[in-house]
């Protein structure tokens, strides 16, 4: 990377950003569609009511909370390599970060549908927000509902926040390298940067502090979600390890899905030089100890539920191992902390191939996980007489499905709107232009 | 050539441990043993209480700084060599720790036996033997790979001093370098034993200080659980670690090696010392707001004890003041990280704390009378422990260089640090 | 440009070529210097000495905006409609505690971006006189602001520095 010069930098990043072929449109369209049935499932559901879901006694959140659980989780990574990996003065990150923030705001967007989604009444959904009802009544904050809706609030806001910030100094880039109605909106987003050194010294500091304030809600959101589970006394949610175990999950989901999305930008768009085998490998390496923190977490839940003499802890244990639900459970043990283990070997972890199977496999992994820890904690609680099946419908599946196009629309469009990798920062990485290296130039 | 003057000055810099320090550590640590044996005649619960307090305290410390130590090589670190060979040297306490480990065998039954009568479902796996023996497997083991792994990074800079004959032969020095194959080859071999110990070390790590957590603490009490409580020890450990390398990283640079630490390497360990102030916190927290909210007798039982409850509740609050909330207020200011009596008083500050944190952890579950376990027996023990401590770890600062060299050779870490004492005078 | 204060602007290829010309002019006098680059370095702003940026104190401010709006809400609205929900206090410190600390970071966050736009005069409306954008991409600029007399010495410093082209602010760029 260090052959690279400043124009060139400019000229590679902007140049994803041209007008795209036939392929791109082919899977813009097929995204569309599935959308669209997305959004007629919703329709379907807000027209008969949440009993066209699987929803049942005693299982009454399923599908619709694992989304949500899965779509916050993924947007943890984004912030983790662009504000904790910042703080920590790791080099590697810039060429990566610009699109795994993208992924966290655009995974809070889909995380932000279900909250929404799952109400059965969807048009009171302005009950969740902090206001006062006729009368003086406030929302219950002792609720971890309500704790939901300030922490994924905040993180949606200083996400977004932190995301146009980095922004700025590239759309200025952009700015004087495009025309007509694109131009004005680049310059409007590089709000008139010009690069001065008033400018890059208060933008500094302020993408240090926001950094900073970004990092503590890498544990605290996930935290919070997860605590949506640990407050109750359901048999297995009831743990006080959820809240390091979610978020280790969250990375770990993440970092997987960026892995998922960089390798085919990288190779469609030809940015081996940015994107290179050792960003990759980097990442499968966070991963292996994400992937060790779940395992951990899987193993100690395992020796509590047994040490505890909690009856019903422990049959809920092996309901999970032998029940209904066993294929899903097997699938996450295997996918989230057995699977990521390959990544010690150097040979799979630097095979663009391998990368991308492992990471689908861990996509996968995760979502289980959150379907297995939520379906089989409800199905088997306390009384054997109230103990109940989720089975999941059609709505359920196309609403699922649906989420994932409309996170993948979102990224298609990013892809072309704006740099995929961040200007200002691989410059930074880059030897600045010296007048003794470059002789007499 | 400048890389040969840079090693050299590095083991020229080798401390001469004055033999007073030594004297007087030498005294503590008899006191110590005095007073412990006094007070098994008087009141053996205490003492034995007092021991296994100060057995995880110093013993974690050690393992701490070294798992630092292991990080800092995994992560591929290049701030600060020489905080890593502090944290390397505590390594020398470790052997000394497993041996304390063995006499508590004659105590686990008399700390275990009420538990277990008042919850007898535990069965076999809470025997106090099979206890002994899967806590001594387990910190064998990490003993074991501590020590081969700063084995592995010392191994090289006493291969190169042995060839030049900088310092007098030595048993230790002939055992590190026994089958040296030249500094080319050894280089590569070192490198790649750090690589796999290292990562061995932190599984190892996080396993056995689970255990340890769940075995000698959590079951001292006959019903309480916390999933988290083993990942909530080991961070804590690992923060003593922190708290401990700080203080040693002063005192190295102010009596020892004066070049051996700069201010931003202060800083950066400060910043460590920050982030895991905030981790350990919210170890805490993710275990109190859940039983708070679930309100499960078994487990509120537990913390009502120690954090609302007269005596209990002074332990509690003052771990949190020293251990979680003045370290933050400091070193919330950039200046106060680079002030090395700023980060000595930290540093104590922490570690005091997390004294009391395993003390209101223990004691509450062993101590049901009316008295506050809080005297001469807990000051001269710990007293012996620290005298212990103190004297492995210059055993180990008397034999080895503060500043170590980057095992790949191509510069040293002398370099670096002057590298990083100039851009610290210019930032 | 008519604007007898306007100044100059030189653009350098080169980081170190910047900076010498930094020093020289401080040197001799012109002190009035702003530095337009298409990525920050922290050298340049040494070489500028200029004071640290105010923003921290805006965080500050923030977080503990956020943190009183927190106790405030949690606390004033419990107290006003006093429910027992799940056998909790009316006020129970736990939850509110969750509470304030997303609006400590959520309200520290905010006004660090207004005091980031604050202090750079973002945004701006019109395009400063000194701006090409080839200091976008991969040039540097300095630009010196100084009266119409002292252009001659202004032009002799920078071009001694290494500047590649010497325009008057403003004024269009011939390459």
């Amino acid at each position: 990377m260090s052959q690279l010069t400043y124009s060139q930098v400019d000229r590679d990043i902007i140049g994803v950003m041209q007008a795209p072929g036939w392929r791109y449109y082919a899977i813009l369209v097929v995204d569309l569609i599935v959308l669209a049935w997305g959004i007629f499932a919703w329709r379907y559901t807000v027209v008969h009511g949440l009993g066209v879901w699987g929803l049942t006694h005693p299982v009454m959140w399923a599908m619709d909370i694992t989304n949500f659980v899965f779509w916050v989780g993924i947007a943890h990574s984004g912030t983790l390599i662009s504000a904790v990996l910042y703080l920590f003065r790791v080099r590697w990150r810039a060429s990566i970060y610009r699109t795994a923030e993208a992924v966290t705001v655009f995974a809070l967007f889909t995380a932000g549908l279900f909250p929404i989604i799952h109400l059965g009444r969807p048009w009171v959904f302005h009950w969740l927000l902090p206001y006062s009802q006729l009368g003086g009544l406030w929302v219950n904050f002792r609720s971890p509902l309500v704790w939901d809706v300030f922490a994924v609030m905040t993180y949606m806001i200083i996400s977004v926040l932190f995301f146009f910030t980095g922004l700025v100094p590239d759309m200025a880039v952009v700015r004087n390298r495009s025309s007509g109605w694109r131009q004005k909106i680049y310059a409007f987003m590089a709000q008139g940067w010009q690069g001065t050194d008033r400018q890059w010294r208060h933008y500094k500091a302020a993408y240090v502090f926001l950094a900073a304030l970004a990092t503590p809600l890498v544990i605290s959101v996930h935290s919070v979600v997860s605590w949506d589970f640990a407050q109750t006394i359901v048999p297995g949610w009831h743990s006080t390890i959820f809240a390091p175990y979610f978020v280790a999950g969250a990375i770990h989901s993440g970092l997987a899905m960026v892995i998922m999305l960089l390798i085919p930008v990288r190779r469609v768009f030809r940015l081996d030089a940015y994107l290179t085998q050792e960003h990759l490998e980097n990442l499968a390496k966070l991963i292996i100890l994400t992937g060790l923190i779940v395992g951990y977490a899987y193993a100690v839940e395992t020796y509590i539920a047994w040490y505890s003499n909690n009856v019903p802890e422990w049959q809920r244990f092996t309901y999970q191992v032998t029940g209904e639900y066993a294929v899903p459970f097997w699938i996450m043990i295997l996918f989230n902390s057995l699977v990521p283990l390959l990544f010690f070997i150097k040979r799979i972890r630097t095979s663009t191939p391998w990368l991308l199977i492992i990471a689908i496999l861990i996509n996968i992994g995760m979502w289980m996980e959150r379907f297995v820890i939520i379906v089989t904690g409800l199905a088997h609680e306390y009384d054997p007489y109230s103990w109940g099946l989720f089975i999941p419908t059609w709505v359920d599946i196309s609403i699922t499905l649906g989420a994932f196009a409309w996170f993948f629309l979102w990224f298609l469009l990013f892809i072309k709107f704006l740099p995929v990798i961040s200007i200002v920062e691989v410059k930074e990485e880059l030897p600045p232009p010296m007048k003794g290296r470059d002789g007499d130039k | 050539m400048v890389l040969e003057q840079e090693r050299e000055k590095s083991w020229a810099s080798l401390p001469q441990v004055s033999p007073r320090w030594r004297r007087n550590l030498g005294a503590l640590l008899g006191f110590g043993v005095l007073i412990f044996f006094l007070a098994l005649r008087l009141d053996p619960l205490r003492g034995w209480q007092a021991y296994l307090i100060n057995f995880l305290f110093w013993g974690g410390m050690a393992q701490g700084a070294v798992v630092f130590a292991a990080i800092y090589h995994v992560v591929g670190g290049k701030w600060g060599p020489s905080v890593r060979r502090c944290g390397e040297g505590m390594v020398a306490f470790l052997p000394v720790s497993f041996a304390l480990f063995l006499p508590l065998y004659f105590t686990l039954d008399r700390f275990l036996a009420p538990a277990r009568d008042l919850n007898p479902a535990r069965g076999a796996w809470f025997d106090p033997r099979f206890i002994f023996v899967r806590g001594g497997l387990g910190l064998g083991l990490m003993t074991v790979l501590s020590l081969f792994l700063v084995y592995y990074s010392v191994r090289l800079e006493v291969g190169w001093a042995q060839e030049r004959k900088l310092r007098p032969r030595r048993w230790l020095y002939e055992w590190i370098t026994d089958g040296w194959q030249g500094e080319e080859v050894e280089s590569q071999r070192c490198q790649r034993g750090m690589d796999v110990l290292a990562a061995g070390v932190l599984l190892a790590y996080s396993v056995t200080y689970t255990f340890m957590a769940f075995d000698l603490i959590m079951s001292l009490d006959p019903f309480w659980y916390s999933s988290l409580f083993g990942g909530y020890y080991f961070i804590s450990t690992f923060y003593l670690g922190l708290a401990g390398l700080a203080v040693a990283c002063v005192l190295v640079q102010g009596r020892l090696s004066p070049s051996a630490v700069t201010p931003s390497q202060l800083s950066d360990l400060g910043r460590l010392i920050l982030g895991f102030d905030l981790t350990y916190v919210a170890m805490i927290w993710s275990q109190y707001v859940v039983i708070w909210y679930g309100n499960l007798p078994e487990e509120t039982q537990f913390i009502i004890l120690r954090v609302w409850t007269m005596p209990w509740a002074i332990f509690s609050w003052s771990v949190l003041a020293l251990s979680v909330f003045i370290p933050f207020v400091i070193f919330l200011s950039q200046q106060a990280k680079r002030v090395p009596k700023m980060v000595f008083a930290v540093g104590v500050l922490i570690a005091s704390g997390l004294w009391l944190e395993r003390y209101v952890l223990i004691v509450p579950s062993l101590w049901h009378s009316d008295s506050i376990p809080l005297g001469w027996v807990e000051i001269g023990v710990t007293a012996g422990f620290f005298g212990a401590f103190g004297l492995s770890y210059l055993f180990f600062l008397g034999r080895f260089p503060v500043v170590p060299f980057a095992p790949s050779g191509a510069q040293s870490a002398a370099l670096e640090i002057k590298g990083a004492g100039k851009s610290a005078v210019e930032a | 440009m008519a604007d007898s204060i306007a100044g100059l602007v030189g653009s350098f290829r080169h980081v170190d070529s910047l900076l010498e010309a930094i020093e020289q002019l401080r040197v001799a006098g012109y002190g009035e210097l702003q530095a337009l680059s298409p990525v920050p370095h922290h050298a340049i702003d040494e070489a500028l000495k200029k004071p640290v940026s105010p923003v921290r104190y805006f965080t500050l401010a923030g977080c503990l905006l956020g943190c009183l709006i927190g106790f405030t809400l949690t606390i004033a609205t419990s107290l006003y409609y006093p429910l027992i929900t799940g056998g909790k206090p009316i006020v129970s410190i736990p939850p509110f505690l969750i509470i304030v600390f997303e609006l400590t970071i959520l309200f520290g966050g905010l006004l660090t971006l207004g005091g980031m736009l604050l202090n750079a005069r973002l945004p701006m409306v019109g395009i400063g006189p000194a701006y090409h954008p080839r200091f976008s991409e991969d040039q540097f600029g300095l630009w010196v602001r100084c009266a119409d007399k002292d252009y001659e010495t202004v032009t002799s410093l920078l071009k001694n520095a290494g500047a590649e082209e010497i325009l008057r602010a403003g004024q269009e760029s011939e390459s």
